[in-house]
């Protein structure tokens, strides 16, 4: 058997308290002994019928003793109180313990009147009201990013302290980030305990095995809309407009109908206001046009037609940033051709075209795999790049990455994949061409235009390789006459580009965004504000700054440079993971599903620690006391 | 004269002046005083004249009737006509204005010092106009402090023009020691044979009783009146709490607290007092007051006295 420690104060400063505190007591019984002498007349007139038993006068200085012993036992308790002691008696041995608590965004979620995160606090606590004497433990929330809130202590209000502070976050669960955070702070502890209270699915590998891992589910499902994605992109194709692509997800069990509510600029004016049907478990993708202005913002709102809200209002808004048209590279091996330079002339000025002769061609090969596309006119190098992006406009020979197996002469367009990515706009009808190579399609391979079964123009996409192939030679054709032929090698560049520079997507939540700047090399500082308006310095390396993306929403890079514009960087959640409000968390140990861990038995006594029961009691006896004294019981 | 204030009683205008310069009566109380008298329900024999007529043969000159003649009698007052006609010696008659003894026994314990104003205040206050009404009646006037014992008094003595020593014996009084009426009284009968009227003033907190004192007046032919006298705390104390009671006679402490409770009991045994003293008084046909401290002392006098027959 143990004893009791005190957490709060020593156990000298408790011992002065005591002693100052019974000095006082004393003097002031000592006063009270000293009662208010009051002259009468003629005392028998008090005194009759009270008589003078002397039973009556020893009851009376017990219960004056017994009122100054209940005033000692008040100090005693409410000094107790203060020093907040805690048994130092344990069960089994002192544990460590690290607490890792879910301050993702999905614990943001409403669950019934509370958050998800209200409900994980509470776990918290519990887990913090299970200790024994001598445990030990450490309060971490963890997302995208472990946080620690406090060392490994055991003062019960530091620890709910710590919970209180804990705050659901913007970002996505990194759940073996957290993990390998509980490992490495609690290597070399004695007894050493994780415990994890989230929405999210913890997955614990052998490497933990040393460790125990317990798990505290906040399992509150909730119906939920989710914009999943949403970028803007630029075409080469239209340098004047943009392509806006959403993606909504209804993660709920029931239809839903919401009205997606597209607003530009710093006003946030209403552009767009498109109603959608999402059937449950559904993903609809959606893309509007969107004038291309660079540097525009955007934001996507969902509004629900019942004029409520889901559980989770964080995942129902996403922002983005039309992006500048992204500048090509471009290398056209071959002959001159006025026909083609006048057509590349037509994607205006984000194309940079270099020539090359034929007779340079395999001068410039190790430079084709860092072009945005290599234009082969009328050659076809061998042997056939194996990386890269390339147009060949009449390959033939065997260098053709298609082989090359006869002439046809005369061919049609009999048929014509017109959804094609490549043929977008572009009518081929009517075609005139001379002759054309048959060329070997392989697995694999589209052919978008064929000529009774012969391919006139073939695509293929291979690791690091993209090529489309004209089985013909333009010139000997009237393509290039048509307004077609600028169409046809504006879509190739961007099928043949797509892979190679998507578009970038907004920045999710959570990461570290490395952010190039305008004006190339040179070291400054940049200032980083966010969405809430907190402003960060931060140095820029290598003309880009590394930017860590906290909040959701649009956040402002602004170079310390003169004549340097700020960039405009928009961040969204789009996290399946955090918006889809029904799954059901589990913990599983090398893939099996392990039990979770109820902090609060029904067995566990009260709640109610030796500090609060002791003010408790105090209470309970000045009340008496007092009731009592007013009573003339106790006097 | 400049007009100052006694301890003992009010200033007034134009009243009859202390020796000690203060005030002690206003002029138009004094007129009422003088024209008042002390009321005996048995007339006294008296040795000196005074204004009171008595069924005694004496030197008055109004014939009342004759008696037999017994030796030691007058020869000057044998009707000699009568003896010649009818050969009887009989003495004439006269009613003789005869003087009233006027006994004021004013209890000076300590417990007469409770009050604001004090009971001894008014017990003094009401013995000087007493005195002063006897006085105007010719009558003589003896006045006693009363604690333990009898205190050292003044009189029996006539004439206003005593008022002063009077004055001057109440004004130097404190209240202090405790009280025995039964002592007070032994120690007056053995000094006063002579019966009168006889006033006690006091709260009549005599641990002993003060019945066997007013009995023993009466058993001597004196005529008691009664005034009891008490503070206006003692019969609604404020005290509560915890308290050591301190007896302002005896100098004893007990410790008490004093609840709501304990003062209910306490009213119930001071009235039960209050009610048992008039109760004493009125089965014996003794006069009977019972005053507040802070009673006017002229309204007692000039109202409550008249009313109760103990002035006209």
């Amino acid at each position: 058997m143990g004893g009791l420690t005190l957490t709060a104060l020593g156990a000298g400063t408790v011992v002065a308290l005591g002693a100052i505190g019974s000095v006082l007591l004393v003097a002031l019984y000592l006063l009270r002994e000293r009662q208010r002498r009051a002259p009468v007349s003629f005392s028998p007139l008090w005194t009759q019928g009270l008589g003078l038993r002397r039973h009556a006068v020893v009851g009376r200085r017990l219960r004056r003793w017994l009122s100054f012993l209940l005033q000692l036992t008040v100090l005693g308790l409410l000094l107790l109180g203060a020093a907040v002691p805690r048994r130092t008696d344990p069960v089994g041995p002192a544990r460590t313990l690290l607490l890792l608590v879910d301050v993702s965004a999905s614990m943001r979620a409403i669950a019934g009147t509370e958050t998800r995160m209200d409900l994980a606090r509470r776990n918290a606590r519990a887990v913090v009201a299970s200790l024994r004497g001598g445990d030990r433990l450490m309060v971490a929330g963890f997302a995208a990013q472990v946080g620690p809130e406090t060392g490994f202590e055991n003062d019960l209000a530091t620890l709910d302290q710590a919970i209180a502070r804990l705050q659901p976050s913007e970002e996505a669960t990194d759940a073996p980030r957290a993990l390998a955070f509980a490992a490495s702070a609690l290597r070399g502890r004695a007894n050493p305990i994780v415990v994890v209270i989230g929405d999210g699915d913890v997955d614990v590998d052998q490497r933990s095995d040393d460790i125990e891992v317990r798990f505290v589910p906040v399992a509150a499902a909730a119906d939920n809309v989710a914009v999943l994605a949403f970028s803007v992109e630029r075409r080469p194709a239209d340098p004047t407009s943009a392509e806006l692509r959403l993606a909504l997800h209804n993660f709920g069990v029931g239809p839903r109908t919401v009205a997606l509510e597209l607003r530009a600029g710093v006003a946030k004016q209403l552009i767009e206001r498109v109603p959608v049907l999402l059937a449950p478990g559904t993903r609809i993708e959606r893309s509007f046009p969107w004038p291309s202005t660079d540097g525009a913002i955007i934001e996507a709102h969902l509004a629900f037609a019942d004029g409520g809200r889901d559980a989770l209002a964080l995942d129902d808004q996403a922002f983005a940033v039309v992006p500048a048209l992204p500048r090509r590279r471009l290398l056209v091996v071959g002959r001159p051709d006025l026909y083609l330079d006048g057509a590349l002339l037509s994607l205006g000025a984000s194309v940079t075209v270099r020539r090359v002769s034929a007779a340079a061609a395999e001068t410039s090969r190790a430079a084709w795999a860092s072009q945005d596309a290599v234009i082969f006119n009328g050659i076809a190098p061998a042997p056939p790049p194996t990386a890269g992006r390339f147009l060949y406009l009449g390959a033939s020979g065997p260098g053709s990455p298609f082989g090359d197996r006869g002439l046809v002469r005369d061919p049609v367009a009999s048929e014509i994949a017109t959804r094609h990515p490549l043929l977008a706009h572009v009518s081929l009808a009517d075609l005139n061409i001379r002759e054309a190579r048959r060329l070997a399609v392989e697995p694999g391979d589209e052919s978008p235009v064929v000529s009774f079964g012969t391919p006139l123009l073939v695509t293929r996409r291979r690791d690091h390789l993209s090529v489309v192939a004209l089985a013909f030679d333009p010139a000997h054709s009237d393509l290039p006459l048509r307004p077609a032929y600028p169409l046809l090698l504006a879509n190739t560049l961007d099928w043949l580009g797509h892979d190679a520079a998507p578009v970038a997507p907004a920045l999710r939540t959570g990461t570290s965004a490395r952010i190039p700047l305008p004006r190339g090399d040179a070291a400054t500082w940049v200032r980083v504000t966010d969405p809430a308006g907190v402003t960060v310095r931060r140095p820029a390396l290598a003309g880009a700054v590394e930017v860590p993306v906290l909040r959701q929403g649009f956040h402002r890079i602004a170079p310390e440079m003169p004549g340097v514009p700020p960039v405009l960087v928009a961040a969204n959640l789009a996290s399946p993971l955090e918006s889809d409000l029904r799954r059901t968390p589990r913990l599983r140990r090398n893939g099996e599903p392990q039990e979770p861990w109820d902090p609060t038995p029904a067995a566990r006594p009260l709640p109610v620690s030796a500090a609060g029961l002791s003010l408790w009691l105090a209470a309970v006896l000045l009340i008496g006391e007092w009731w009592t004294f007013h009573r003339r019981w106790t006097v | 004269m400049a007009a100052t204030a006694s301890p003992l009683f009010p200033a007034a205008t134009g009243g009859t002046a202390a020796r000690d310069g203060s005030v002690v009566f206003g002029e138009t109380f004094l007129r009422k005083l003088e024209r008042l008298s002390v009321v005996a329900k048995r007339v006294m024999s008296t040795r000196a004249q005074g204004e009171r007529h008595t069924r005694r043969a004496g030197s008055g000159i109004e014939f009342t009737d004759h008696r037999s003649y017994v030796p030691g009698d007058d020869l000057r007052r044998l009707d000699w006509n009568l003896y010649g006609r009818m050969e009887r010696l009989l003495v004439r008659m006269f009613d003789e204005d005869e003087d009233l003894p006027v006994y004021l026994l004013v209890d000076a314990s300590a417990s007469m010092a409770a009050g604001a104003p004090s009971k001894f205040r008014l017990a003094a206050q009401t013995a000087a106009a007493l005195a002063y009404v006897a006085w105007s009646n010719l009558d003589r006037v003896a006045l006693y402090p009363v604690t333990q014992a009898l205190g050292g008094g003044i009189g029996p003595v006539r004439g206003k023009a005593q008022i002063h020593p009077v004055l001057s014996l109440l004004g130097a009084l404190r209240p202090e020691g405790r009280t025995d009426l039964r002592a007070a009284t032994t120690q007056f009968l053995a000094r006063h044979r002579r019966r009168g009227v006889t006033v006690i003033l006091s709260d009549f907190y005599d641990p002993v009783g003060y019945e066997e004192a007013i009995d023993r007046l009466r058993y001597s032919r004196f005529e008691p009146v009664v005034v009891q006298i008490h503070a206006p705390e003692e019969a609604e104390p404020e005290l509560r709490g915890d308290l050591v009671l301190v007896d302002m006679e005896t100098g004893a402490e007990r410790e008490l607290t004093v609840t709501p409770a304990v003062r209910d009991d306490y009213r119930r045994r001071f009235d039960a007092r209050l009610a048992t003293t008039a109760r004493f008084c009125r089965q014996r046909a003794i006069p009977y007051f019972s005053v507040r401290s802070d009673h006017s002392f002229e309204d007692l006098v000039l109202r409550l006295f008249r009313a109760g027959g103990v002035l006209r």
